[in-house]
């Protein structure tokens, strides 16, 4: 997962620093399920968040946005990148960083092959297990008047009581922006990843409906087992990339849910101990 | 010859000195903003909005008295100027907005109003107690959220409008799933 880690966060000699205090909410749900839907659930972003396409919150096209790789780095630690097909096309570079901070980038900590995939990425979102996430991507809470800004999200789902979680969200930005672009960002980060976050509302709904649904009494009755099997051998799209110079098992197409099985798997062999 | 300050004077007489009337108008501003917002009529709230409106809600901090107010200097559960608000509006009116549909049942509870002159001629700075109720969906949980709302009010064409608004929160860790509704 450090080869992961490192390609984001040593994209520059610099690195990224917290901006102002966390978002601190409460959800009441199960703490795996926000972990698992970081870990690389992009198959809901098209329907659960379609909204966020209809007015332009995010520059990348839903069909765009399902290319690039799933990766399995560890048991339990995954990461999902939404990577252009190459250099030539015209979608965001470097998670969308504006020009002006690409080419003052300074990669002395990753190598020329981390590099060359930081420059075709667009979007990234994993769980580093159990229980911390990360999103890196460039949005707008306003398309008409200002341009997507890029940060990174980390944040801690933090069990506290059954089937209840506070949610610690910190809005980290590129060490070398200027003041200007680091209150830009961290405004688009509080209006699309946060308490009020325009694609974090429509995640805090299902999250607990999916809780309170999976330990009811039809679904224990009927012993009910929900579908992950995108990504078995025979089943959807996904195909094994052999070819990606990233540790782990790469997957191209993030219709794919190994990442998830990952965690889960995770989970349950440390439950077991 | 009329000093600045006299005019000033003069002009605050002739539009927003708080008289009686104005605290008046004041309350049923923010009664018909309540109503609005309770009852889902969020483009007519937009109406009521200045189109430089400043929309903050600061997240609250639990620190020891000596280390200042108590709220973040720099972070903000929302930070929103006319057009990010008009997005948020637009949003609910998608076939997708999740967050919303079904929507939410509120009641804005507002009270301890206070007025003072403002820091220009055409408006005025209101004081008041937000209690907010919220209850979703078919579950048994229900969610409050209170806090002071600090408003500027100013006078455009005749009517009030909404020119800045600040939520101070008594929550430090916001206890409800989101918010995706309007403090």
């Amino acid at each position: 997962m450090k080869w992961y880690l490192d390609l984001m966060l040593g994209l520059d000699e610099e690195g990224w620093e917290v901006y102002g205090d966390p978002h601190r909410w409460f959800i009441h749900c199960n703490w795996k399920i926000p972990a698992e839907n970081f870990a690389g659930d992009d198959y809901h972003t098209v329907y659960l968040h379609k909204s966020m396409y209809d007015v332009g919150v995010i520059p990348v096209s839903p069909d765009a946005n399902m290319f690039g790789k799933h990766i399995h780095a560890e048991p339990g630690h995954t990461i999902s990148f939404s990577i252009a097909p190459d250099t030539e096309d015209p979608g965001p570079k470097f998670w969308g960083l504006p020009a002006d901070i690409v080419d003052r980038l300074r990669p002395t900590k990753i190598t020329k092959e981390q590099f060359e995939i930081a420059r075709r990425a667009r979007i990234s979102v994993g769980t580093i297990f159990p229980n911390l996430s990360f999103l890196l991507i460039p949005l707008t809470g306003d398309p008409k008047n200002r341009p997507p800004a890029t940060y990174l999200t980390v944040r801690q789902w933090q069990p506290s009581g059954p089937d209840r979680i506070e949610v610690w969200s910190w809005i980290l930005v590129p060490k070398i922006a200027s003041q200007e672009f680091k209150q830009q960002a961290y405004m688009e980060g509080a209006a699309t990843f946060s308490t009020s976050g325009l694609f974090e509302q429509d995640d805090a709904v299902p999250w607990p409906a999916i809780s309170r649904t999976a330990r009811a009494a039809f679904a224990r009755k009927s012993q009910m087992k929900l579908n992950y099997q995108m990504g078995l051998e025979g089943i959807s799209v996904a195909e094994l990339d052999k070819d990606f110079p990233g540790p782990g098992v790469v997957y191209n197409s993030r219709y794919e849910e190994g990442v998830q099985r990952s965690f889960l798997k995770r989970w349950a062999t440390e439950i077991a101990r | 010859m009329i000093s600045k300050e006299a005019e000033r004077g003069v002009r605050m007489s002739l539009e927003l000195q708080v008289t009686n009337e104005v605290y008046r108008e004041v309350i049923e501003f923010l009664h018909t903003e309540a109503e609005l917002l309770d009852d889902g009529k969020f483009r007519q709230w937009l109406d009521l909005l200045d189109e430089r409106i400043s929309y903050r809600v600061p997240i609250r901090l639990s620190r020891e008295r000596t280390a200042g107010p108590g709220f973040s200097e720099n972070s903000h559960h929302m930070i929103e100027d006319r057009g990010s608000l008009e997005v948020r509006v637009f949003r609910l009116e998608t076939e997708y907005a999740w967050a919303e549909d079904p929507p939410s049942r509120t009641r804005h509870f507002v009270s301890n109003i206070r007025v003072e002159p403002g820091d220009n001629a055409d408006e005025i700075k209101v004081k008041s107690n937000l209690f907010l109720y919220r209850d979703r969906s078919d579950t048994p949980e229900h969610e409050f959220i209170s806090g002071e709302r600090r408003d500027v009010l100013a006078r455009r064409d005749g009517a009030l409008k909404l020119r800045e608004r600040v939520v101070l929160l008594d929550q430090t860790t916001v206890r409800t799933l989101n918010l995706a509704i309007f403090l």
